[in-house]
């Protein structure tokens, strides 16, 4: 091949003479080059301009995906103008993206906890995922289930057409499922560090900051002034909204990470910041605000009487046994002095009355907060504010005066203003008055500091600390909390303490102080809110609430209000959610490439072409608001691929789109559920519906599998969160067709047999085994079958030889692969798919491939389109009638006759009338073959050797005629390797031909339904899902299925490939173990048998016919198909010359 | 008659004559015949006497009465009505200019011969070239004489079109294709239409000389749908053309043989590009795919195919019939030859010219052109369409070839120019072109695609009044990156309108952003309508045709707009007898 020289980046670069600047770049490792519309499954394209470069001496860029190179070109793949480019170029997509990457409720929240993901995890009853996923953001999931401010509730997109989603009840509602379940989420701590790290103050920044710090490993020493951890969240909110053990569980699930709290240690009393910055590798400061803030108002801080009510509360909180009697006057609007009211109302106030200087609406306590006061009999004067305490003799408070308030004009705050309205004063009759106008920091604690060591202070008075990070002016000793914030809510002190930690490791590991880096995040709401009329589609539904105590039970005790959510409210509550941020947020490429490029979205912002999402596929959901018209998917399902053209353009210029043919419904199209759009899909406009009832979406633990379908094995990824299977996903630029997608969903189904049966009663698995042992000893050993499916992994199948040898019985195989002939038929495949694709004709015998194959007829479309001529025999109507070059439509069952033809063995004109076609037509097939250069055969007629030997051997000849390669295709994933190992089976063959079974064992075959009654007594049966077989059998085992089997399998190309379990198996056991169970209940093996099982290295070990695996050694699997791609992987290991 | 004369009431004439000759029962002595468009489209439509002895003279502005005052007068009484008469030796008609500067070529038959009538077309020396190419020429020699004759591509991009034939016919292949783009998108521009209806024969012509020095067996001409006039007559001429032996199976027995098609376009201006055009053709979406490869190598189907556009296979026999070194006579050292424009917009004789290369933009616009109406200051020129750009009234002494065009920032295009003067806005002509090729866009490249509609809006916003300082930057950053970022030359050249205006009406756009005022009084965000009191007549004529009611005032009293309900439609300016009405 010949080979260009060129300069990439100052590099020289060689690539075979016809490359891309794309591929001749990343043969040479230069992997800089992003693209979105580039596909190594499609021919260039070059639509999205990302993957431009500059050339010397050329004004405009080029696109590197759809240039060839030639000698003498010198490319720079990153220089400003590149990037600049690429910039705007994803800013100009962007403008046009009405999407939301996350959904609002997330992004409001101040520690970004993933509440659509959580939600949708509840919706899978993955309480213990959803608990463990809302702690990568936020440690306190149970307290924050209870006394969160909800600020993503507020932002809720169902609050522009309905009711908010309860999305904290539901939080509280999936942590009390973990706390109750059997598997209780623990987080662990991270690998030593060796790094040690002082937190002052064990409030919900202090604490956070730990965890995650603990997280990653650091040592972390928390120094807390009161007696019992939990700052404000214990001192600060009263137990009838948060009880004290929910709140000790939560912090004994950061102690357990090895976080040490020392108690009664008081900054600036008992130790010091510098005492901290020498002995520890960096400091936190989480002390809060822990004063109340004055009046300033006469007898305030004179009068008896008169309290704080952070004072207040604490004290209650110290003393069970505290009690208040006559009337309470509360003076604020914010959530504290709503906890003080009902808290005063719990000690045994008479009355209690909550003076607030602006109108209800104004007040910054949550709604349901102020009802609950309102509900529990809580008295309300607005408007109004205390101008002076009045004492009794005693020095006892007696009294308040008070003036009302009028609304002025707005403040900075947007809140209109309070004035006192002159000479409206009056007096307000009381014993006790709280006073929870607001809180600030103590000083006091860091005055003794020296200057080195005391972080600076704002015009606040708090510490002026980045919020990004906490870091302050000292080097080593960051803050967060309400000491940055002033007195804040709960979750904002956990965000801080969870960036400081963030930055704080990367200080401590790197040297370096960083902030969680930021992402770009496509919103909707940068055109506006969203319209009402955008919602039509969904139905309003009642919000579901929290059980609650009856008031009177209420008052009587701090005992916690809210009992929780039923599972049945829950249930309801998740699907009220509406999915706003887009489930393909974790492998957006788009996204991925706005956040390198640091886009800037408003830059070319302007008009929209919006769409309706169509949502009328079962597997896969539209969004066009989403597409960038990469034309991906149009392409790959043309006829260079699927060959449905399920996909098309409409319209042009800026309204320009992709729509599903003839802008119908995608379901109403030739669409043929392959997934090859989604694969292709570079954003989320086309996804996959998860298995889940909700999307999540999450980061999914990946295992790879190899797809049971077929005998092409087409790898395939298993995505699951917990025990829920989510997706069935391939390797990029990978195949797989509509029964490997989405077939794959029912391992999962009620359907599945997960238990063993005797006699239809459902017994231990081990009951079960010893039953077919001893059922085995009522037959003649000899004429038991030991029936095994070629969808079975090797390792099985060579169990289930042992397991015969065990019973001592000859007669083993799978019912299908049995065959009383020698016969000289081809078994395996010559060519594979790369063959395929570089040939210049494809002779494919069977055209209704696309559904026994789907995916050999995607490669055989792709060979087509790139120039193959395509020769599409077989009598079944099919995608090739309308594109192949020779189309046969040879009568059923005549494939014989018409091969023997082709071979020479059989007359032409006899064959053609057989075959219900034109003579001809045999002449033109011979005419395509004989002028290619590298003609290929296909062969997918039949599913059993048993039934296409005669044609194999055909074949063969055919073959050696035209020196054509060929692919022979299977119905059954593991059909070679089940011929490597137990060879022909032609004794099994021949005691089913004689009626000589009388009894069988079968692992995953269905005998009964191949033929009722004909092989004797059904033993026992193992499989995963009913059969005939096993409604009929005396013992059903269960057996491990797709995702749950480990093993190998060699597929029609002879290539090994290997299968990772992803779920664990019924009962725990592996098929091979199944079996090995077995034979040690039968009395070999001994004790250890079932676990001495290993796989020797060389899987060709199994194989009695070892003469097999020699002729027909595993090949290089070729990965895609790009020739360039595929001689650079050659060149690099060395298999060929430079 | 072409469609311009049709739309001017040509065959109303036509039919008018037709029975005028028959009442009068003249019919064996008079003939009545058609012809093309002359070009003269400004007194359409046009009558030509023409004499026994070959004289002749051209009759403008006929309708049906004056079609029987001429054939009473002048056919019958042979007294030609000189006042009507706008072309002919011997009369005084100062429109007479527009055809003394030109040089016809490509339109030597139009407006002269009957377009249907190929013994018309023979007689004008037809297919005489097509037959010294196959019986005197081998392809390499035809390809030289086209090397030699230094013909350029007439579709805008100026590629020498011998050279490029000679791409095609190296590429070894079983098949090999021609195309003919008649798919002139161009607003404004009807060059190739004209040629198609006026002189179907030598494009066909030109095509087969073509063909047969690629080695192409096979062509299609991709013809506008909107062309029904062109369609028809490419079909009658190539189905005449085969019954003939021009076309069709071994043409005057040399066993050359092509087999042409007309293939219709559904209007997409995109698919002027050569790659988008194939896609069509194949009945793909027109959407212009990447090159290499080029279509001299893989084209049509993936064979090695020719594209040309409609003028430039018109030159072809001409150039094989009287010699490349005649041809090359015409024209500029690198551009020879000749242009055929479509003259628009503010000037008095519009229509169809054909000038040699090297003329300046001034000479064709006052010479050929006769100058702007109404005593109007000149402001510039767009030249090249859509793709092309707007070269201001100091430059118009730029000769007119590929080179000099180029360097104005402007492209020669496939030759439509609109004059354009002082009541003209440049930002509103750009937003104008822009608006026009976004929409056009086939939606494929991001930067085309999205990027053109953003720079619309922030032309729409300026026009508006609501450009921003930093507006007129954003828009040549955004401008130069689309060129620089495009697939096709759609997207490559889509800003150059925006572009050259910005280059050389810089303080219109800052006017606009800055004073919030449109110099020209066009962008209607920016004017307002004012009635002076002192020309004012109150004539109440303003008042009437006022389609909202806006003006009002007494009769022989001065009026007044009410500036409220004014839509700024410009009928008062329009119907105002003393010119009263003044934007502001």
């Amino acid at each position: 091949m010949a080979e260009v020289k060129l300069t990439i980046n100052g590099k020289t670069v060689s690539a075979p003479c016809g490359s891309t600047i794309l591929e001749a770049a990343r043969m040479a490792g230069i992997d800089n080059i992003p693209t979105l519309c580039h596909d190594e499954r499609l021919k260039p394209y070059g639509s999205c301009f990302v993957c431009v470069v500059e050339q010397e001496g050329r004004k405009n860029l080029l696109p590197s995906c759809a240039t060839p190179v030639y000698d003498g070109m010198v490319i720079h793949t990153d220089s400003p103008k590149v990037r600049e480019a690429r910039k705007a170029a994803l800013e100009l997509l962007l403008s046009n993206h009405y999407a939301d990457c996350i959904a609002p409720c997330q992004l409001k929240c101040p520690s970004n906890v993933d509440v659509q993901g959580y939600i949708a995890l509840i919706a899978a009853g993955e309480h213990r995922e959803a608990v463990k996923l809302i702690k990568d953001d936020n440690p306190f999931v149970a307290t924050c289930g209870r006394v969160c401010t909800r600020p993503c509730e507020d932002e809720c997109r169902r609050n522009i057409f309905d009711d908010r989603v309860s999305i904290d009840f539901l939080k509280r509602f999936a942590s009390d499922k973990n706390e109750t379940g059997d598997d209780v989420y623990h987080s662990r701590a991270g690998k030593d560090t060796d790094k040690k790290v002082a937190v002052v103050g064990a409030g919900p920044a202090g604490l956070t900051c730990a965890y995650y710090l603990a997280e990653h490993g650091h040592k972390v020493e928390v120094f807390e002034a009161m007696e019992k951890a939990g700052g404000m969240l214990r001192y600060g909110i009263p137990t009838y909204r948060l009880p004290d053990d929910v709140l000790d569980a939560e912090i004994e699930k950061i102690t357990e990470l090895g976080v040490k709290i020392s108690y009664n240690k008081a900054l600036g009393k008992d130790f010091s910041l510098q005492d901290l910055k020498r002995d520890y590798d960096s400091v936190f400061v989480g002390i809060g605000t822990q004063e109340n803030r004055p009046m300033g108002i006469e007898g305030e801080d004179t009068i008896e009487g008169f309290i704080g009510g952070v004072r207040f509360l604490e004290r209650c909180q110290k003393d069970c046994g505290m009690r208040l009697q006559g009337k309470v006057v509360v003076i604020g609007g914010g959530n504290t002095a709503i906890d003080c009211a009902r808290t005063s109302l719990r000690l045994g106030a008479d009355e209690v009355t909550l003076v607030y200087r602006r109108a209800r609406k104004q007040m910054p306590a949550l709604d349901i907060e102020v009802d609950e006061a309102e509900k529990e009999g809580v008295n309300f004067h607005l408007l109004a504010t205390p101008v002076r305490a009045i004492a009794d003799d005693n020095g006892r408070l007696k009294a308040l005066e008070c003036i009302e308030m009028t609304l002025g004009e707005p403040d900075a705050s947007g809140r209109r203003r309070p004035v006192p309205k002159e000479g409206s004063e009056f007096i307000v009759e009381c014993d006790w008055a709280i006073a929870a106008i607001g809180q600030i920091m103590d000083e006091e604690c860091i005055a003794g500091e020296p200057d080195e060591c005391r972080p600076e202070l704002n015009r606040w008075r708090t510490f002026d600390a980045d919020m990004d990070t906490g870091a302050t002016n000292i080097e080593g000793i960051f803050a967060g909390g309400d000491d940055v914030t002033g007195a804040a809510t709960a979750i904002e002190a956990i965000a801080a303490g969870k960036k400081a930690a963030y930055a704080m490791h990367h200080y401590m590991m790197e040297g370096e102080i960083k902030a969680i880096p930021g992402e770009f995040i496509s919103k909707k709401d940068i055109w506006g809110k969203p319209p009402e009329e955008e919602f039509s589609q969904f139905e309003k539904s009642d919000r579901r609430h929290l059980q609650e105590l009856p008031v009177e039970e209420r008052l009587k005790s701090f005992v916690e209000v809210e009992t929780g959510m039923t599972d049945e409210d829950a249930m309801a509550e998740v699907t009220r959610c509406l999915e706003c941020g887009c489930a393909s947020v974790f492998t957006c490429e788009l996204k991925r490439l706005s956040t390198e490029y640091a886009i800037d979205v408003e830059r070319y912002l302007g008009g929209l072409a919006k769409f309706d999402p169509d949502d009328s596929h079962p597997f896969i959901r539209l969004d066009q608001n989403k597409c960038i018209l990469c034309g991906r998917c149009v392409r790959i399902c043309s006829d260079e691929v699927v060959g449905r053209n399920a996909y098309g353009f409409v319209n042009r210029g800026f309204v320009a789109a992709i729509r599903p043919e003839l802008e119908k419904p995608l379901i109403e199209t030739d669409c043929e559920s392959c997934g090859m759009c989604v694969s292709a899909c570079p954003t989320g406009a086309i996804e996959f519906k998860a298995f889940t009832p909700k999307p999540g979406p999450w980061t999914l633990d990946w295992t790879d599998s190899v797809c049971g379908f077929c005998s092409i094995g087409c790898e395939l990824e298993i995505g699951k969160i917990g025990d829920s299977l989510v997706e069935i996903g391939i390797p990029e630029d990978g195949y797989a067709c509509f029964r490997g997608r989405f077939g794959s969903g029912f391992i999962q189904s009620g359907d599945r047999i997960r238990t063993a049966t005797v006699d239809s009663a459902e017994v231990e698995i081990d009951k079960a085994i010893e039953a077919v042992a001893t059922e085995i000893g009522h037959y003649d050993a000899s004429k038991i079958a030991v029936l095994v499916s070629p969808r079975l992994p090797l390792e099985d199948i060579a169990m289930a030889k042992k397991l015969a040898e065990c019973i001592g019985t000859e007669l083993v195989g799978s019912i299908t692969h049995t065959t009383q002939l020698d016969y000289d038929g081809m078994e395996v495949s010559t060519g594979d798919f790369f063959d395929l694709a570089v040939s210049d004709a494809v002779f494919l015998i069977d055209g209704a491939v696309e559904t026994t194959h789907p995916v050999a007829g995607f490669r055989i479309n792709k060979a087509h389109f790139d120039g193959a001529k395509l020769i599409a025999m077989g009598p079944n109507e099919s995608k090739f009638d309308r594109t192949a070059d020779l189309r046969i439509r040879n009568k059923r069952g005549t494939y014989s006759a018409l091969l023997g033809a082709l071979s020479g063995d059989f007359d032409k004109t006899k064959a053609a009338e057989m075959a219900g076609i034109e003579e001809v037509e045999i002449a033109k097939i011979e005419k395509i073959l004989e002028t290619a250069d590298n003609p290929i055969i296909v062969y997918a007629a039949e599913d059993t050797p048993v039934a296409s030997f005669g044609d194999r051997a055909l074949i063969a000849k055919i073959a050696k005629r035209y020196d054509a390669k060929v692919i022979l295709l299977s119905g059954e994933s593991n059909a070679l390797g089940l011929r490597g190992i137990l060879g022909k089976s032609e004794k099994l063959g021949k005691a089913i031909m004689n009626g000589e079974i009388e009894a069988v064992i079968s692992f995953g075959e269905d005998p009964e339904g191949f033929s009722a009654g004909a092989l004797g007594k059904i033993i026992a049966v193992a499989d995963f899902l009913p059969t005939k077989t096993t409604e009929t059998a005396q013992i059903v085992l269960p057996l491990a299925a797709f995702g749950e089997m480990e093993g190998t399998i060699v597929n029609m190309f002879g290539e090994m490939k290997s299968m990772d379990p992803a779920f664990e198996p019924p009962n725990g056991l592996q098929n091979q173990e199944l079996m090995a169970k077995i034979c040690s209940a039968l009395g070999f093996g001994g004790t250890d048998f079932d676990i001495a099982f290993e796989l020797p290295e060389n899987k060709a070990e199994y194989a009695i016919d070892q003469k097999w695996f020699e002729v027909n050694p595993p090949r290089m699997a070729v990965p895609g198909d790009s020739l360039a791609r595929y001689v650079a992987k050659l060149k690099r290991e060395n298999k060929i010359a430079h | 008659m072409g469609t311009c004369g049709v739309a001017a009431g040509a065959d109303k004439v036509y039919k008018a004559f037709e029975r005028a000759i028959a009442d009068k029962g003249i019919a064996d002595k008079v003939h009545l015949g058609e012809t093309g468009c002359i070009g003269m489209c400004f007194r359409e439509a046009l009558v030509e006497i023409r004499e026994d002895d070959g004289g002749s003279v051209l009759y403008g502005d006929v309708d049906a009465e004056r079609a029987i005052e001429i054939l009473e007068k002048h056919v019958i009484g042979g007294n030609p009505i000189a006042e009507w008469i706008v072309k002919g030796a011997g009369f005084q008609c100062p429109d007479d200019e527009l055809f003394t500067h030109q040089e016809r070529i490509v339109l030597r038959n139009c407006g002269v011969i009957d377009p249907e009538s190929l013994d018309e077309y023979i007689a004008s020396g037809g297919y005489i070239a097509l037959e010294k190419a196959l019986k005197e020429m081998s392809p390499d020699d035809v390809i030289s004489e086209m090397e030699k004759s230094g013909l350029r591509g007439r579709g805008g991009g100026g590629f020498p079109t011998g050279f490029k034939w000679k791409l095609t016919k190296n590429q070894k292949s079983d098949k090999k294709y021609i195309i003919c783009n008649a798919d002139e998108g161009d607003p404004g521009a009807f060059m190739d239409r004209s040629t198609l209806e006026g002189d179907p024969h030598a494009v066909l012509e030109g095509m087969a000389i073509c063909a047969y020095a690629i080695g192409a067996d096979e062509g299609y001409i991709y013809c506008r749908a909107e062309y029904p006039k062109a369609v028809k007559r490419l079909k009658k001429s190539i189905k005449e053309a085969v019954e003939r032996g021009f076309l069709g199976k071994n043409i005057f027995g040399t066993g050359f043989s092509l087999e042409l098609h007309v293939k219709e376009g559904a209007g997409a201006f995109v698919c002027g590009e050569e790659t988008a055009l194939i896609g069509s053709i194949e009945g793909k979406r027109g959407m212009p795919t990447i090159r290499p490869p080029y279509p001299s190598e893989s084209g049509l189907w993936g064979k090695p195919t020719n594209n040309n556009n409609v003028e430039t296979y018109a030159n072809v026999p001409w150039i094989i019939r009287n010699g490349a070194g005649e041809y090359a006579k015409h024209g500029t050292e690198k551009s020879k030859g000749t242009k055929v424009f479509a003259l628009a917009g503010k000037i008095v004789r519009g229509g169809l010219i054909e000038v040699p290369m090297g003329m300046t933009i001034r000479e064709v616009i006052f010479d050929v052109g006769g100058g702007i109406p109404g005593g109007k200051r000149p402001k510039a020129v767009q030249i090249g369409g859509p793709s092309g750009g707007c070269i201001p009234e100091s430059l118009w002494d730029t000769p007119i070839d590929y080179d000099s065009i180029t360097s104005t920032g402007a492209i020669m295009g496939s030759g439509g120019l609109v004059v354009m003067d002082e009541t003209t806005c440049m930002v509103d002509v750009a937003r104008f072109f822009l608006e026009f090729t976004q929409r056009e866009s086939c939606g494929k490249c991001t930067f085309c695609r999205v990027g053109t509609k953003r720079m619309l809006e922030m032309l729409e916003k300026i026009c508006n009044g609501e450009g921003e300082d930093g507006d007129i930057e954003k828009l040549e950053d955004l401008s130069h990156k689309i060129i620089e970022t495009s697939l096709c030359g759609l997207g490559q050249t889509a800003p150059n309108p925006v572009l050259t205006t910005i280059k050389y009406f810089r303080e219109e756009y800052e006017a606009h952003v800055f004073d919030k005022k449109c110099p020209a009084g066009v962008c209607k965000a920016l004017i307002h309508y004012e009635i002076e009191p002192e020309p004012c007549i109150g004539c109440t004529l303003c008042a009437k045709k006022c389609p909202v009611n806006a003006i009002s005032g007494e009769r022989k009293a001065v009026h007044v707009i009410d500036q409220e309900k004014c839509t700024k439609c410009g009928v008062c300016i329009n119907v105002c007898p003393v010119n009263a009405v003044k934007v502001v």
